[in-house]
């Protein structure tokens, strides 16, 4: 497979990754809004998708309006209408590696948020319905990914991209959600709140079901860092991904033990023996910054081994 | 559709039928239906011209066209003679060059146009088959009989939207194309894998498709072919030049080529013989090429032969090659370097068409009856200027169809680009095409890039 090709699978998959895990937090950050009036809860998404860190709220009276912004300001990198269109032009130029579904899925997610009329729909007032919208087209794409797309090299690209961005997702959500210095540790006492943080990141059932009790930072850090059968958590990613390497490796040729295997094995065993629930706040934040910067060096490493 | 004593053709009897039975609400439906099916599933083209590269669909008109068995076999026949007898003659203009030598072309006819190649003087290519791919325009004028408009050789597009066109039939059309008896084109991607895999000694060789890229307005043409052939599609950036042989860049490292279906023309496909400036093509390649070691399709210097101004000595050349007559008619056409035609021509401006012998895509015409003064005496200024440089001919009427235009139906000028591929084992024509429509009233250019629209091509099995 062409370079270029693997290139723009990954990174189509990563753009519809992105898409989905930045209207998940726009949704719960909707939903806290309005049930608690948690306007900081902007901040996380502005730090970590947008990169800008200073008073962005200035510029916005409600949080209409910071949804607008997310969604369809065509100047801010990482709004949904950039990441989709990002992904559509990636995919139109690997259109014949990937499945027709894949494929008329994303151009009509792509005809869909650059519609006009998207935003005179009554229906539309209330953000929830859009974003929901939206979302169908994430659910379609792991759908048709999952059952119209043959398991070939393109298949693994896509799931590189996908797996890598994730990782992202769930370190910065940890760092800049979780630990952030609003929050105390052990001061949850908002069912609700946290019900919605969960369910932004699709972790609800899953924590109700392993931990049967109120909701604790440790636990919520355990479940995203460690819990083997949690798809969002960092080890569940990291096993995808070196699944995924592996059999690039054997597709392409390449060594099996080569630099990338290396990086992801390490961090896979730097999670299984790190006991997290004992690590104190700044421990932790120190911890998955280490995890964070590891990341980055295992992205920019598929890069010089799979696209240059 | 309507034969001249305003009767219903025979073969579109069943689809008048079936077509008078919908309601305005149905056709409205069926339209929306279609376009719809061509904006979800991206059979675009990208309009030139526009800063955002707006993408635009081909507008599709719901009633198909109909080709008898006995027209088709003559058209089928026609364009196999045709392609043929070119090819010979591309063949002869790259080597021996007999056909100068007898006198049939003066030597100005063919090294003072554009197209000529000089590097490919004595290029052996493999199996003498320099035009695998053509795309022949036809129209039917008035008097019945079809008309070579031109011959499309370099990269001719239009064959995804014969196959689109056909699928979208299908959908809005369900078992009528059975009831009608209509012959089946959509086996025309494995036909082509085959044809281009036999230009090949490997028993599996690799065959890539070459595309300027995603900004092309027939990008998603390359998109669909390499799709529905299941070969690789490539920009230049990702072919490299290396030991005499064309290569790849993989993922686990270089991959050679073997045969390269290319997309882009001539002038860009390699930096150090043709346009310097071009990065579509690949560096080297027309050295790797002149070795044997990888085949172009179609091969370069093609375009000689559909030049506008070599167009009118296509009836002599199938007579000099292949001592036969024309099956298919040529428009009569002047020369205008010759003062005695140009005098003709400029007497008789409103019932000609005139042409640039480089041009393409309906630009660089001009129709003597629907312009205005002031661009007939432009235009005429610059013929006056490069005289070499132009054609003209007779305004044909071309034959109509019905489409469905602004909710009713109204006639439309139709033509017809059949696609014909050579291959070591000969050459085979897809029954149909692309038939191409004016949308605008009385407009004679069916040019998708100048208002044009398309419709499906049914030829008939018996």
């Amino acid at each position: 497979m062409l370079s270029r090709v693997a290139n723009n699978l990954f990174w189509m998959d990563r753009y519809m990754e992105r898409t989905n895990g930045l209207l998940n937090q726009i949704k719960s950050n909707y939903i806290s809004n309005r049930e608690y009036g948690d306007s900081k809860s902007w901040k996380m998404i502005f730090e970590s998708y947008f990169n800008i860190d200073e008073e962005y709220d200035a510029q916005f009276t409600n949080s209409e309006e910071i949804i607008n912004y997310l969604i369809f300001d065509s100047s801010s990198g990482n709004s949904i209408i950039n990441l989709v269109s990002s992904s559509r032009k990636n995919c139109r130029s690997v259109q014949e590696h990937v499945s027709k579904e894949i494929w008329i899925n994303i151009n009509k997610y792509y005809l869909f948020v650059t519609s006009k009329i998207i935003r005179k729909k009554s229906k539309y007032k209330d953000p929830i319905n859009l974003i929901e919208d939206l979302l169908t087209y994430n659910l379609l794409h792991y759908s048709n990914s999952d059952l119209t797309q043959e398991r070939g090299n393109p298949y693994s690209f896509m799931n590189l991209g996908k797996y890598l961005e994730r990782l992202s997702i769930s370190v910065d959500f940890l760092l800049y959600r979780l630990l952030s210095d609003k929050i105390e540790s052990d001061s949850i006492k908002e069912n609700i709140f946290w019900k919605n943080l969960l369910l932004s990141i699709g972790g609800y059932q899953t924590y109700i079901k392993t931990y049967k009790s109120s909701f604790l930072t440790k636990n919520l850090v355990e479940l995203i860092l460690s819990n083997p059968d949690f798809p969002k958590s960092i080890l569940y990613c990291l096993k995808k991904l070196k699944h995924h390497i592996n059999r690039l490796n054997i597709f392409n040729g390449i060594s099996l033990d080569n630099d990338v295997f290396y990086m992801i094995s390490k961090l896979e065993s730097n999670l299984k023996f790190t006991k997290s629930n004992q690590l104190k706040n700044d421990q932790l934040r120190d911890y998955l910054e280490e995890i964070k910067g590891e990341i980055n060096s295992l992205s920019y490493k598929v890069n010089k081994t799979y696209f240059e | 559709m309507v034969s001249s004593e305003s009767n219903v053709r025979d073969q579109y009897r069943l689809l008048k039928k079936i077509f008078s039975k919908y309601s305005k609400q149905d056709l409205n439906q069926m339209q929306d239906l279609s376009n719809k099916l061509f904006v979800d599933q991206g059979v675009t083209f990208t309009v030139y011209n526009d800063e955002k590269g707006t993408e635009k669909i081909f507008p599709f008109d719901l009633f198909p066209r109909i080709i008898t068995s006995k027209e088709w076999q003559k058209i089928e026949y026609g364009i196999i003679q045709r392609i043929k007898a070119i090819n010979f003659f591309i063949k002869d203009i790259y080597n021996e060059k007999f056909i100068i030598r007898d006198g049939i072309i003066s030597p100005n006819d063919i090294f003072l146009t554009n197209n000529f190649v000089k590097e490919m003087n004595s290029l052996q290519v493999p199996y003498d088959i320099y035009t695998h791919i053509a795309g022949v325009d036809l129209i039917r004028n008035n008097d019945g009989k079809f008309y070579v408009l031109e011959d499309n050789l370099r990269t001719p597009s239009g064959v995804s939207y014969m196959l689109e066109n056909r699928e979208i039939s299908k959908r809005i059309l369900p078992g009528i194309l059975n009831a009608n008896k209509v012959r089946s084109i959509m086996d025309y991607p494995l036909k082509l894998y085959n044809k281009l895999k036999s230009l090949s000694q490997k028993n599996n060789p690799n065959i890539v498709l070459l595309t300027p890229g995603i900004f092309n307005s027939a990008y998603y043409e390359h998109s669909t072919l390499a799709r529905l052939m299941g070969v690789e599609l490539v920009e230049g950036q990702d072919l490299v030049v290396k030991d005499n042989f064309v290569y790849m860049k993989n993922a686990g490292g270089l991959k050679r080529v073997d045969i390269i279906y290319r997309r882009i023309d001539d002038s860009f496909l390699d930096p150090l013989v043709f346009n310097s400036q071009s990065i579509l093509g690949v560096a080297s390649i027309m050295s790797v090429y002149r070795k044997g070691n990888v085949v172009l399709v179609n091969a370069p210097g093609c375009g000689i032969a559909d030049d506008k101004a070599i167009y009118r000595f296509v009836p002599e050349i199938i007579k000099y090659y292949l001592n036969e007559d024309p099956i298919l008619n040529n428009i009569k056409t002047y020369t205008l370097s010759d003062p005695e035609q140009l005098e003709y021509v400029l007497n008789n401006v409103n019932d000609m068409v005139f042409k640039k012998t480089d041009g393409s895509g309906g630009y660089g015409m001009l129709i003597g009856r629907s312009s205005t003064e002031k661009e007939i005496k432009n235009y005429i200024k610059a013929v006056k200027n490069n005289p070499q440089n132009y054609i003209a001919q007779h305004t044909l009427s071309l034959s109509t169809s019905p489409c469905y235009v602004n909710e009713k139906f109204a006639p439309r000028c139709i033509d017809l680009r059949p696609f014909a591929i050579m291959g070591s084992d000969g050459i085979e024509v897809s029954p149909g095409g692309l038939t191409r429509v004016a949308l605008n009233e009385g407009s004679l250019v069916v040019n998708s890039s100048q208002g044009g629209g398309s419709k499906d091509t049914w030829v008939l099995n018996t």
